[in-house]
């Protein structure tokens, strides 16, 4: 990195710190610390819970994925603005009548004490241990590209969102993200035209756009139907709207996000935002990452991105069987940007026919170049089986580093630690303010005055700031366990969304049926994933579904046991 | 008053767009 990138990266992160300090002086109350005083407006609240969605990863990895697989992955957005419609009219009235802090707040109200713990107990694991892989993940990705440093990377990144965060509550974590979101969508737009603006200029944008569609990176929509698909239209439909009800509707990290707002309308316009926003915003940083396997058509690419593992299969027993792979490699890819030029040609020229030959070369060389890679990630496995032998990740940061000028790339990775920023903001945010409402001022002092209550929420800001930091520095040793925590969240949206819904929606269900209904759909939910091959998307209809019926057959087997609980608890 | 009933509708209606939209393009470049 050139001294320029770092004068941009420093100046842009100090400058968001500093604004957030501002704009969080002057906090009243626990109202003002958590929720910015409730008198936040419908597009800062859109930005705000974009910002907290869109991680660092998002703006990584999503470019590699559409390198490595096309722009499918966008279907899986296509719930999202289903599931706004729905919170905006069930869940955001019914949140600002009861004026809770908490979304768990609400289910005591319905359910008593012991759902609302066990909700909030879910929560603070589940996030705590996300807030650290948020933090972990770009850090490790930046020390791999760039040599830093991943563990001053880690303390440094989340000591400055603790920082602000602590200091200026929802109010500086939401305005904060305004602006970090305009800045990482501003680096990608910067990447993007610069990707394109790179193409060898004898191409034009149609034609480039041809090339990636022929090789299969534009397959934005897919509506065949099979449950072993990760995602397709109706995987993302269905079961992305049951993730996102459960994500925007039960997570304390969305859900405090609108509940900011200075009236229904403003939060309910916030949630609407995001609905109209979110797939097109999606679609924009996949269409990133199409360009740039367009632009590896005729720049060679690296036979794999990651840097380290690079390195340590070079300095291996097995050094001498990847350089050899490199080289058939560098064949493959002069063959292949051969055929690209000739499907160009065929292009031009209208004939059906010759296009039609041309593309069917193309795959050919295509499926070698593809056979080749996994010859390397083979062998890089059997060197170390617990190398990381996925490359997507690092596809876009190489690409950044690489070939984009000076400056450029410092907005760029100012606009990947915003990102990191904004979600590890929300994760802090709301862990302490459901530690603070949830737990102590209900278990622990019920008399707490507001402003011992504020004292404490700073307090439990740093103290889980200090956590995700710790558990980012861990994090490394875990290896395999990070997916393993990724893979857990999932488990539990589709009961977590349950309980709700029969909340909302069943007034006659009672606690101990609803308990019993959570069970039953977390036992539907495991028996899915260790049993069969359905893709993760379909785990929270599952959860959802098994979870609200299992709740409704409790209540109408066992009506008695509701009374007795009622009767006990009374007494 | 606002017509939430209008904005939903705007919300599901865009929706229906952008996959038509994605779909065409799908099917053009693909």
């Amino acid at each position: 990195m050139r001294s320029l990138d770092w004068f941009v990266l420093i100046t842009t992160l100090a400058a968001i710190v500093m604004y957030g300090l501002w704009k969080g002086r002057k906090q009243k109350g626990l109202d003002g610390y958590l929720l910015a005083g409730r008198k936040l407006q419908g597009p800062t609240i859109a930005l705000s819970i974009m910002a907290t969605q869109a991680s660092a990863i998002t703006f990584l990895s999503t470019p590699g994925q559409a390198f490595t697989d096309g722009m499918r992955f966008v279907q899986f957005y296509l719930g999202l603005p289903v599931a706004m419609v729905l919170l905006a009219a069930i869940a955001v009235p019914i949140y600002h009548r009861l004026k809770v802090f908490t979304a768990y707040e609400y289910l005591e109200t319905r359910f008593g004490p012991g759902t609302r713990a066990i909700t909030a107990t879910l929560f603070l694991i589940q996030r705590g241990l996300s807030t650290g892989i948020t933090l972990y993940a770009p850090a490790l990705i930046v020390s791999v590209i760039l040599g830093w440093n991943i563990h001053l990377t880690n303390i440094v990144i989340g000591a400055v969102v603790v920082l602000y965060t602590a200091t200026g509550g929802t109010k500086a974590v939401s305005w904060t993200h305004v602006h970090q979101l305009l800045i990482a969508l501003g680096g990608m737009m910067v990447a993007l035209i610069i990707a394109i603006h790179a193409i060898p200029s004898d191409i034009t944008f149609l034609e480039t756009m041809k090339v990636a569609g022929k090789m299969g990176r534009l397959n934005a929509i897919d509506f065949s139907f099979d449950l072993k698909t990760p995602y397709s239209f109706w995987s993302g439909l269905i079961g992305g709207c049951m993730l996102a009800l459960s994500y925007f509707g039960c997570d304390q990290s969305q859900v405090q996000r609108y509940l900011t707002g200075e009236t229904v309308e403003q939060s309910r316009l916030g949630l609407l935002f995001n609905g109209l926003i979110k797939v097109p915003m999606q679609f924009f940083i996949l269409f990133v990452g199409a360009m740039v396997f367009v632009f590896y058509q005729f720049v060679a690419p690296p036979l794999f991105f990651n840097t380290a593992e690079r390195a340590k299969i070079g300095a291996s027993r097995y050094a001498r069987a990847y350089s050899q792979l490199e080289e058939k490699h560098r064949g493959e890819f002069v063959e292949k940007r051969t055929r690209v030029s000739e499907l160009v040609g065929a292009m031009r020229s209208g004939d059906e026919t010759r296009v039609a030959q041309a593309t069917t070369a193309l795959h050919t060389s295509q499926a070698a170049e593809a056979a080749t890679r996994k010859q390397a990630t083979e062998l890089i496995r059997r060197n170390d089986p617990g190398a990381d032998s996925s490359d997507t990740n690092y596809v876009f940061l190489s690409f950044v580093i690489r070939y984009l000028p000076r400056g450029v790339v410092g907005l760029v990775l100012a606009a990947i630690f915003c990102a990191a920023m904004s979600a590890t903001a929300s994760g802090l945010n709301s862990l302490a303010s459901t530690t603070v409402i949830d737990v102590y001022r209900r278990f622990i002092d019920r008399k707490s005055t507001e402003h011992d209550s504020v004292r404490v929420a700073k307090l439990l800001t740093i103290a889980w700031g200090v956590f995700a930091i710790g558990f980012a520095e861990f994090a490394g040793r875990l290896g395999s366990l990070i997916e393993a925590v990724n893979k857990l969240g999932s488990l539990f949206y589709g009961t977590i969304l349950a309980i709700f819904v029969v909340a909302f929606f069943f007034k006659e269900v009672g606690g101990f049926a609803v308990c019993a209904g959570a069970a039953i759909g977390e036992i539907a939910v495991f028996c899915c994933a260790l049993f069969t091959d359905t893709a993760w998307l379909w785990w929270n209809v599952v959860g959802c579904v098994a979870g609200v019926a299992g709740a409704l057959l409790v209540e109408k087997l066992l009506p008695d046991v509701r009374t007795e609980v009622a009767a006990t608890t009374e007494t | 008053m606002t017509n939430w009933r209008r904005w939903y509708s705007f919300v599901l209606g865009n929706l229906a767009i952008l996959i038509a939209l994605m779909y065409a393009f799908t099917r053009y470049f693909g």
